[in-house]
């Protein structure tokens, strides 16, 4: 298999990494040095790429690591910011419905409040990978990305609806 | 729970799309720097190594002998620990996750054991000048009072940049068995 060149690779993966990205940083300048740090170790990578996974599994590995990377660079009164609360008010507003985008922006907030293990999962999830792929991505079987993927699932329905969880 | 609502999270989460173009480029630049600060790493160690010994050759002084020796007895030894202390930490790319959080917590290990190893040269250098400072070694006899203080002044100097990069890695070492943990009960 030919090694991708970065620029094809952020050409069919830019946005995913950016999608993955806001769901570990909630400030924009956060979120941007985070893809920063993915696409560098992209550039990295990518000569070393020797086809015995799929493309999109080395992405979201790479984007996965750099995010977990990330988190541990965090100083530990930083880390407990980063999982207070941050839904918007989920009563709808004035126009009587959400917008496009606060309905995302209220998605990301949800997924930004689950624990690590549970937001790795429905980000990949999200992002539409089988559960065979997320845990190739991952490290962990299926079954195991299965009852992860559920937890999430059900944690984020409770968010979303207002709960506390 | 059904597949409509997961549909419906998947259309609003996969409706964001950036340009990553300035992104892109900044990275390229972070990258060339990486390399940069790689090479001068061991440029940096070499150019000490080599230089005092021809440093040596050209002044043929005793002492100028001995401060090159002095250098060879701890340079070499710190230039060896470095290369071994980080086999196995380079060269793999696009680990799962789980075995990245391994690497990562070697990574630190290994960083954690080359600062207490840094404590030691630091010690054998503040050693080696204090004895030419007061006259042990070398053929200048007595006391040295600018070299002490420059001494003195390096050794804090240095020793603050040590305490607070243990300090960052120590705390990273805990985030990391932290996120570890977590990943790991949820196996099933």
């Amino acid at each position: 298999m030919a090694t991708p060149s970065i620029e094809d690779v952020l050409r069919q993966y830019g946005a995913a990494l950016a999608r993955i990205a806001g769901s570990y940083e909630r400030a924009p300048a956060g979120r941007e040095d985070l893809v920063q740090d993915m696409v560098l170790a992209l550039i990295q990578a990518l000569p070393r790429f020797r086809g015995d996974s799929a493309v999109a599994t080395f992405v979201y590995r790479v984007a996965t690591n750099q995010a977990i990377d990330r988190l541990a660079r965090r100083s530990p009164a930083t880390l407990e910011l980063s999982q207070a609360p941050d839904l918007p008010d989920p009563a709808p507003g004035p126009e009587g419905h959400y917008s496009q985008a606060s309905r995302r922006e209220h998605l990301l907030a949800a997924v930004r409040q689950l624990p690590l293990s549970l937001r790795q999962v429905i980000t990949l999830v999200l992002e539409g990978l089988s559960h065979a792929q997320i845990g190739d991505v991952l490290g962990i079987t299926e079954n195991n990305v299965a009852v992860r993927a559920n937890r999430a699932r059900a944690r984020l329905r409770e968010l979303l609806q207002g709960g506390t969880a | 729970m059904t597949d409509d609502e997961l549909r419906s999270w998947q259309q609003q989460w996969q409706q964001a799309d950036d340009d990553l173009g300035m992104i892109h480029a900044r990275a390229r630049r972070d990258d060339r720097r990486h390399r940069l600060l790689a090479v001068f790493e061991y440029t940096v160690a070499v150019v000490l190594l080599v230089g005092s010994v021809a440093f040596a050759l050209w002044q043929d002084h005793p002492d100028i002998w001995i401060w090159a020796g002095a250098i060879w007895l701890l340079g070499l030894p710190a230039l060896i620990f470095t290369i071994w202390n980080r086999r196995g930490l380079w060269g793999r790319a696009g680990l799962s996750a789980r075995d990245h959080l391994q690497l990562s917590l070697l990574r630190c290990r290994r960083a954690l054991r080359a600062l207490r190893i840094g404590y030691g040269v630091l010690v054998a250098s503040a050693a080696t000048v204090l004895l030419f400072a007061v006259g042990i070694v070398g053929s200048d006899p007595g006391l040295n009072r600018s070299m002490l203080v420059w001494l003195a002044v390096a050794v804090v100097l240095h020793l603050s940049v040590m305490l607070v990069a243990h300090r960052r890695l120590w705390q990273r070492q805990q985030i990391l068995l932290a996120l570890a943990r977590e990943v790991d009960d949820f196996d099933v």
